[in-house]
């Protein structure tokens, strides 16, 4: 699944599809070594990585903004979705119910992944205030988002 | 419930915070709806995590089951919040098994909803067990948090030994003083008939034989040998053991024990028990089916306990050996100090009969000339033994798992019967 933004990043790249599809498959590998032993830091950085493959496309690019990134937001959360479902093997065999259950669920995340991605980027696609006032925004979300899970984190925990 | 976040929780805050900074350093849009989804999931995740509320009750019909029966406790779940996503997991004590290769369960509840779960086991070994250690986890709608419990809903069990097959038993060379079913030696009021003798006054008239009178000219009067009762005890040697991987000598004798104990008890004899080795345990010598249960739970609780203090047969006290009583012992003679007790029993006078619970089996000859001469001198050494043993008058029946206790207990039978130390 973390494949398929890989090659699309090393395909749609009009320059350095060699650094694009390096990352990428560094990436995959970091997952698939850490789905394996069991880490979850490094299945992370595994989906870190396919994601910069997809940063440097849209760096060395034309300069527009590419509207396939909803698709790569929703491939990562699926890819994501597996693989830390992989580093928790259940500890009891689910009935066909409870699989359907996790099979929708994961189906329902990843839809709604794409979703969001698609708000997101039409958003900033949209101009619907000066770029200051929206990088401002942009500043703020970002803070407000790590904030809230840092507070939501510590109550948990 | 403790909670615990998963490790998919840490794993997209830091995707989405990586992204999010990454895209004001990159000033690109494209970056920040990859990272949006991951900060949507890992903040809904968080706000919609509560702890479920999950109630957990085990059933256990029985108490007391025999060695490969099936039994069936019930798990009953109940939630008054609902859960989303529930694993259940019966541990279960080595011995006890999952019939149908699982003891675990995941399933869905919704608010209010009360399972009832079925769990189907197998009891691969006898012995006293605490069935009802539970694990569950429950996981909120998103997968980023766990709640997990270790519930202690233990019930005992009780397990008893399958009984080894057993045709006929070892008639005791001496008998008791209450009626039981074995003709006695003594001569008295019974209905087998022993030997003539002139008539003294006092005797009853029906017990004239008139066709010896008749033929010497006086009364002679018929005498006849009493059915009595014997005093049984079943000696189980606890200090050692030569175990397989399902099985071991314990294992056998157990069974064994549990045969012999069942039969003598059905024949109104008084059984008692002694479980001799690192642990002491005995039963005084009693009748009736009370004393059956008593038997098997008490070898129910049998085990090998490591222990090196030299023991004889002093520390069992009297009441437990009575006079004239058939010592039957069950032991794989790889202690010293049980075949020392054993052989002083003898010398004490008690009429012993050994059923040797062969280690052979368990032990493999090994791979080189010199483990294969090792295992040579150990057989020729238990040969030495077991003829220490018949030199003092001990009948040796040696049994294993492939051999049947019938023919070891024949063995016994007719070492005694040669001996002379039962009459026909």
């Amino acid at each position: 699944v973390l494949a398929a933004p890989v090659v699309y990043s090393a395909l749609a790249t009009p320059r350095a599809p060699g650094p694009v599809a390096g990352l990428g498959i560094a990436g995959v590998a970091l997952l698939i070594v850490g789905a394996v032993v069991g880490a979850s830091d490094v299945v992370a950085g595994g989906i870190a990585l396919a994601g910069s493959s997809y940063l440097l496309l849209v760096l060395v690019g034309e300069g527009g903004v590419d509207l396939r990134a909803p698709l790569v937001a929703g491939a990562l959360v699926l890819a994501a979705e597996l693989a830390y479902s992989a580093l928790e093997p259940p500890l009891a065999p689910a009935a066909p119910a409870v699989r359907a259950l996790r099979a929708g669920r994961v189906a329902v995340t990843v839809v709604g992944a794409f979703g969001v991605a698609a708000l997101v980027l039409f958003a900033s696609v949209a101009e619907l205030g000066s770029p200051a006032v929206l990088q401002a925004v942009g500043i703020v979300a970002a803070v407000a988002a790590l904030g809230m899970l840092a507070l939501l984190a510590r109550r948990l925990t | 419930l403790n909670r615990r976040p998963t490790p998919k929780l840490g794993g997209y805050a830091g995707l989405a915070a990586l992204g999010l900074f990454g895209a004001l350093v990159a000033e690109r849009p494209e970056l920040v709806a990859l990272a949006a989804p991951f900060a949507v999931l890992a903040a809904l995740g968080l706000a919609l995590a509560r702890p479920p509320e999950v109630a957990v009750e085990l059933a256990l019909e029985v108490e007391r089951v025999f060695e490969g029966e099936e039994l069936e406790p019930v798990l009953t779940v109940e939630s008054r919040t609902g859960v989303a996503d529930l694993e259940l997991v019966l541990l279960l004590p080595p011995g006890l098994e999952a019939a149908d290769g699982s003891n675990a369960t995941a399933l869905r509840l919704a608010p209010g909803e009360r399972r009832e779960l079925p769990v189907k086991l197998t009891v691969d070994r006898w012995g006293g067990y605490l069935l009802g250690d539970l694990v569950l986890r429950a996981r909120d709608p998103l997968g980023l948090v766990h709640w997990e419990a270790r519930l202690d809903r233990r019930r005992p069990l009780k397990a008893y030994p399958r009984p080894a097959r057993v045709d006929e038993l070892l008639q005791p060379a001496q008998t008791q003083v209450f009626s039981g079913n074995y003709v006695s030696r003594e001569r008295g009021e019974g209905i087998e008939f022993a030997d003539l003798r002139p008539f003294a006054p006092g005797d009853r008239v029906r017990r004239v034989n008139w066709r010896a009178s008749a033929r010497r000219g006086e009364l002679w009067v018929n005498e006849y040998h009493p059915e009595r009762n014997a005093d049984v005890v079943v000696f189980l040697d606890t200090f050692s053991e030569a175990a397989g991987e399902r099985e071991s000598t314990l294992d056998l004798s157990v069974r064994a024990a549990s045969a012999f104990v069942g039969h003598y008890l059905r024949h109104k004899d008084r059984v008692g028990f002694v479980a001799f080795g690192g642990r002491l345990n005995w039963l005084q010598p009693r009748t009736g089916v009370a004393q059956l249960y008593r038997i098997v739970d008490a070898l129910v609780d049998a085990e090998i306990v490591l222990n090196y203090a030299w023991s004889d047969v002093d520390v069992i006290p009297r009441q437990t050996l009575p006079p004239r009583s058939l010592v039957v012992a069950l032991s794989p003679l790889l202690d010293d100090r049980a075949v020392s007790a054993l052989l002083d029993l003898r010398g004490r006078g008690f009429d012993l009969a050994l059923v040797e619970v062969s280690p052979h089996p368990f032990v493999e000859p090994g791979q080189d000339e010199r483990a294969r001469l090792a295992h040579r001198l150990w057989l020729l050494q238990r040969d030495a033994l077991r003829a220490r043993f018949e030199r003092a008058g001990v009948a040796v029946g040696t049994w294993d798992a492939d051999t049947s206790l019938v023919g070891a207990l024949e063995e016994v039978r007719s070492f005694r019967r040669s001996a002379g130390r039962v009459h026909a």
